[in-house]
């Protein structure tokens, strides 16, 4: 008995009598390890009663793992610095329950940046995390475990966090679809913050259809939009792009008949602000143990900028948000429209260019990596990457929508049509499961 | 351990600020050299009104801080 590449596909499975909920979990279960020593992604399995699949339920049987910086049942998360903490009768992260009640198990905590702040997966507690689709490429971060949980086989779906892209890069490394939701759309109960004025819950999955699955219990209020043919904006900035992924974005702008955009300016301007909020929240929670010299080495970066700019600088970055975002929309996303945009400026690269203390470590490619990232989380929009060619390697391109607020099914709509239209319903990699049992 | 060059920044360009934090991290972290930066850093602090221009934005206390959620929510 062998299990099908999606989640959609295991729904049918089980829907249509072909496997039962649990012979399903059992299989998955019984996988996880071999896997996780192949991939190096799990900080720690769960293994509760609460973490198991249920028989009955929209996810009845499928196995997922997720981010180690929600809480889960009696466990306080690890947060990439270490292994979890027994905490008895410390309840799971709403979006974990909203997911056990659907009938899904938590495979278990998976590995990340330390602290949520990196956009790798280098992390000096851990084994580095190994790409799925080749092995000297970089996994992305900070949700880099769930990347590879879910592109390696291990998962079918995880949970991820985007404060400054920490959803969008590592699914854009490893070839997935990843949704960062409106701000505020899932609740952040239980989830450890980094800056909560940026912090967003967002989802990992092998194909669109599958991130729409995953979506409806942690957004059940979210109404499906009727538009299921927005007006596509393009903005591809011409002057920064690497020359491949130019390419690749204006053949699909074209051939989508998007109108052009230049927000150049504006990108500047609103990065500008989305690093002073990080900076600055970042300090002000860790403010006590940076002074005190009780930061590691990853979270003293993001922290020390915020520590020692001007005070102003953040409550005025605050201040202007919802006007900036009143302006955006008006601007370059008017109702009915999405916004398509780079995900990462380069090809996907190798994690020694991009691991800080490699040899070959090149800072201006680790800050790449969240070029196009941040000042969606300024404006809270939600934001979908999806991989739409591959490069001369083999590795993912991945273009960006992005929406109006709390239209994630519109973005879910384009992106299907996107992924049918270059892969199929399969999507990047229709062997994911093949990923999952080859030697 | 990889300490800070000497050069002053730019002090209108934050990405110096995120690239000396970045540069942080290829290193042991040792609280006696976190102090040593420190120092060095808030001796490098840029003005207000460099600061302010850099973020495009005015550092008025008179600008009211709105529900950022209700605004998400209007332009739904």
């Amino acid at each position: 008995m062998s299990l099908p590449a999606t989640l959609t596909e295991l729904q049918r499975a089980i829907a249509g009598g072909e496997l039962s909920a649990a012979q399903a979990w059992q299989l998955q279960r019984e996988r996880r390890a071999s896997l996780d020593a192949r991939w190096h992604c799990l900080s720690e399995p769960l293994e509760g009663q609460l973490a198991q699949a249920a028989s009955s339920g929209p996810l009845a049987g499928i196995g997922l793992a997720h981010k180690d910086n929600f809480d889960t049942w009696g466990r306080s998360p690890g947060c990439g610095a270490g292994p979890g903490r027994s905490d008895p009768g410390r309840p799971a992260a709403w979006a974990i329950e909203q997911l056990r009640q659907a009938g899904a198990g938590h495979l278990g905590a998976l590995v990340m940046a330390e602290h949520a702040c990196g956009a790798t997966s280098a992390n000096a507690h851990f084994e580095r995390c190994i790409n799925p689709l080749h092995p000297e490429a970089v996994v992305g971060g900070s949700s880099s475990g769930s990347a590879v949980a879910v592109a390696g086989g291990l998962a079918y779906g995880a949970l991820g966090t985007d404060t400054a892209g920490s959803v969008r890069i590592p699914a854009a490394t490893c070839g997935l679809v990843g949704l960062k939701t409106t701000q505020g759309l899932i609740p952040t109960q239980g989830l450890s913050p980094l800056a909560p004025s940026l912090d967003t819950i967002g989802v990992l999955a092998r194909t669109v259809a599958d991130a729409a699955e995953l979506l409806k219990p942690l957004a059940p209020t979210l109404k499906p939009s009727p538009n299921t043919a927005p007006q596509l904006r393009a903005w591809i900035p011409g002057d920064w792009l690497h020359a491949e992924v130019a390419r690749v974005l204006g053949e699909l702008s074209s051939e989508l008949g998007a109108q052009p955009v230049d927000l150049q300016a504006d990108h500047q301007h609103l990065s500008s602000l989305a690093d002073v909020v990080l900076h600055g929240e970042v300090a002000q929670l860790q403010r006590a143990a940076l002074l005190a010299g009780r930061l590691s080495a990853p979270v003293q970066a993001l922290a020390l900028p915020g520590l020692l700019m001007p005070p102003p600088w953040l409550p005025s970055a605050l201040a202007v948000r919802c006007a900036e975002l009143r302006r955006f929309c008006q601007t370059h996303l008017p109702a009915g429209s999405v916004l398509l945009m780079p995900a990462l400026p380069h090809p996907v690269p190798d994690w020694q260019t991009v691991h800080p203390g490699q040899s070959g470590f090149v800072v201006r490619e680790l800050l790449a990596l969240h070029r196009c990232m941040g000042l969606i989380n300024y404006l809270g929009l939600p934001a979908l990457v999806l991989p739409i060619a591959k490069d001369s390697r083999g590795l993912p391109i991945s273009v960006q929508l992005v929406g109006r607020p709390f239209h994630e099914h519109e973005l879910l709509a384009v992106a299907a049509q996107l992924q049918e239209r270059r892969f199929g319903s399969a999507g990047f990699k229709p062997g994911w499961h093949l990923l999952a049992t080859e030697n | 351990m990889h300490p800070l060059p000497h050069s002053k920044p730019d002090p209108d360009d934050l990405s110096v600020w995120v690239e000396r934090g970045l540069a942080l991290r290829a290193g042991p972290v040792d609280p006696a050299e976190v102090q040593r930066q420190l120092k060095h850093l808030r001796r490098l602090e840029p003005s207000a009104r460099l600061a302010v221009a850099t973020a495009g934005v005015a550092a008025r206390a008179d600008i009211p801080v709105q529900d950022f959620g209700a605004c998400l929510r209007d332009l739904a």
